[in-house]
């Protein structure tokens, strides 16, 4: 009797771990919950375009001795569960044309050993006309060692909620809706109200180049920049993954701008004022003036582009400059030491960060034919200088 | 015209297996593994990878070696199937399931993926229920099938336009 107990209950559990590891099948377009009207044939005959942040279509993590790819398995539900509802899916493009736009926004948490997916989403029509937009929330089953279907499933059902929901009341209409560019759809519609990240920029020259660091425009829908009082959304005008730099054009003329040196060489102990926004929000943010100086001319064992320096910063400071009391351009701020390993095994280090060395910003910005002055300055407090030349970048999904 | 037509194929042949030795270099890597210790000889016998190592925090360049674990559909019946069979004596048998095992190489350049190649292999894999741990060595056959792959991913870097361009740039700003 006992033993029939145990079995009962393990059944029980493992039917549920089966639903944990194993995806929803490819064809599903409704289930007990989420139903389609009979009289609606699948798919319809719609062109549709999905945007999903980059952040959550490329989202991995490492835990348990092994990969998780959550942004994989949504983006493989995305592509299943649309191809069974439209006859045409692809994602949001500029240069794609559409009927009807999909904006998704998935967050994930554990609860009770179950995966919660809470799903922001809203649907336009190709000309940016708002048909309605809400949240739905759904659970999965989660294998720790094997976590692929709980984020399918949990993804494919928060979808299933939003598409059924859409044909049931929108497929009649279809027909009517026109097929358009999406070149003039307002890019403001798909983003955030706060920026994913923001980082910082510098004028390089008078013509209103701005250099900063590239990672902080990677896979932004849209980057501002605030220019004299406006926000202003920009793009790369050049850019270097390898160096970690980029240039983007402000398109307005600027009297301050920083200079790089004459020399290429880096003295051991020179001073440094970095100034950075390390705040998020652009509206809100002030400028961070901090100082230190050059502590290594050399970065960490590997690296051929990068020095170390101690003035201190914070997320936000990429991208920001650091300038010698001459007011020459000593490098670009791009990273900070990851302490935690250390701080495991007892080791606190301080102000530990680096900066790319004006010799590759020299060859960056000649490769690219952005134009840069060398030398001094002893006309202007280099505070002030560099204060005027800094400005914010936001970076939004 | 029989001496032209060897002289011809000899080399043809000559010239073929210079292409094939001369594939490209790897600059300093940081090398990243999540496979087993055993790799990182291997890939450092080919030219390619001859510069990686695991002590180059600072190398804006990585090559991570990582292995997955996908249950095929078969493999989900089977192994609820073993289970159910394990748990009704409560007693220690081994969980039978058909995965496919993925190994894959990833190229980063700054935290960005450039380029990534992946290898599958089915295999049918026998473990105890109650000592299932997560982090094993890699059979024998396992390991073979993983050497067997690093010549075809020599082969897929070297004719890769995004590593060739990685290298032209590399080569601009440091060399």
């Amino acid at each position: 009797m006992l033993r029939l107990l145990m079995l009962i209950a393990i059944c029980s559990s493992l039917l549920a771990g089966c639903n944990s590891t194993t995806r929803v099948k490819p064809n599903t377009v409704s289930n007990k919950k989420y139903k389609v009207n009979k009289d609606i044939v699948l798919p319809l005959q719609t062109k549709v375009a999905v945007y999903v942040p980059n952040s959550k279509l490329k989202s991995e993590f490492f835990a348990v001795g092994r990969i998780h790819k959550p942004g994989k398995a949504l983006t493989e539900a995305t592509h299943s569960i649309f191809n069974n509802y439209f006859n045409e899916f692809s994602w949001f493009e500029s240069k794609q044309d559409a009927q009807y736009v999909f904006k998704l926004d998935p967050t994930w948490d554990l609860e009770a050993g179950d995966l919660k997916i809470t799903l922001n989403y809203e649907v336009f029509t190709s000309d940016g006309n708002s048909l309605f937009k809400d949240e739905v929330v759904e659970t999965s089953g989660y294998n720790y060692l094997n976590s692929d279907a709980g984020f399918y499933n949990s993804s494919y059902k928060a979808m299933l909620a939003v598409l059924s929901r859409f044909v049931n009341k929108h497929a009649s209409q279809v027909s009517n809706i026109p097929l358009v560019s999406l070149a003039g759809f307002d890019l403001d519609k798909l983003i955030n109200e706060k920026p994913i990240s923001t980082g910082t920029g510098f004028y390089i020259n008078q013509d209103g180049d701005l250099l900063t660091a590239a990672h902080v425009l990677r896979s932004c829908l849209v980057t501002k920049v605030k220019v004299g009082d406006e926000y202003k959304a920009v793009q790369a005008d050049a850019s270097s993954t390898l160096l970690d730099l980029a240039v983007i054009k402000s398109g307005k003329e600027s009297s301050s701008y920083l200079q790089l040196p004459s020399e290429n060489s880096l003295e051991l102990g020179e001073k440094l004022t970095s100034v950075s926004y390390p705040l998020e929000g652009l509206l809100e943010s002030s400028p961070n003036m901090t100082f230190g100086n050059i502590t290594s001319v050399k970065g960490l064992s590997g690296s051929k582009s990068t020095y170390q320096f101690s003035a201190p910063v914070q997320p936000g400071s990429s991208g920001g400059p650091l300038v010698s009391d001459n007011n020459e351009l000593l490098g670009v701020t791009t990273s900070s030491l990851n302490t935690k390993s250390l701080i495991e095994q007892g080791v606190i280090p301080q102000n530990v960060n680096f900066a790319t060395t004006p010799e590759m910003i020299k060859k960056f910005l000649n490769k690219h034919n952005i134009p840069f002055k060398q030398g001094k300055r002893n006309d202007i407090v280099s505070t002030k200088l560099t204060l005027e030349s800094t400005t914010s970048i936001a970076c939004y999904q | 015209m029989k001496k032209v037509l060897i002289l011809s194929v000899i080399a043809f042949l000559m010239v073929t297996s210079l292409h094939v030795k001369a594939s490209l270099v790897l600059p300093p890597a940081q090398f990243i593994n999540i496979v087993d210790d055993f790799l990182m000889d291997e890939l450092k016998a080919y030219p390619m990878f001859a510069d990686i190592s695991a002590e180059l925090p600072g190398s804006p360049i990585k090559v991570v070696a990582y292995l997955e674990q996908d249950t095929t559909s078969g493999g989900a019946a089977a192994e609820a199937t073993s289970i159910l069979l394990s748990a009704s004596t409560l007693g220690i048998l081994p969980v039978v399931s058909n995965k496919d095992l993925k190994l894959s190489y990833r190229i980063l350049v700054n935290g960005q993926l450039l380029t990534e190649y992946s290898f599958i292999k089915n295999v049918t894999e026998s473990d105890n229920i109650w000592l299932a741990q997560y982090d094993r060595k890699l059979d024998k056959d396992i390991v073979t099938w993983v050497k067997s792959t690093i010549p075809e991913v020599v082969s897929k870097l070297s004719n890769d336009a995004k590593v060739k361009a990685l290298l032209d740039e590399y080569n601009f700003y440091f060399e």
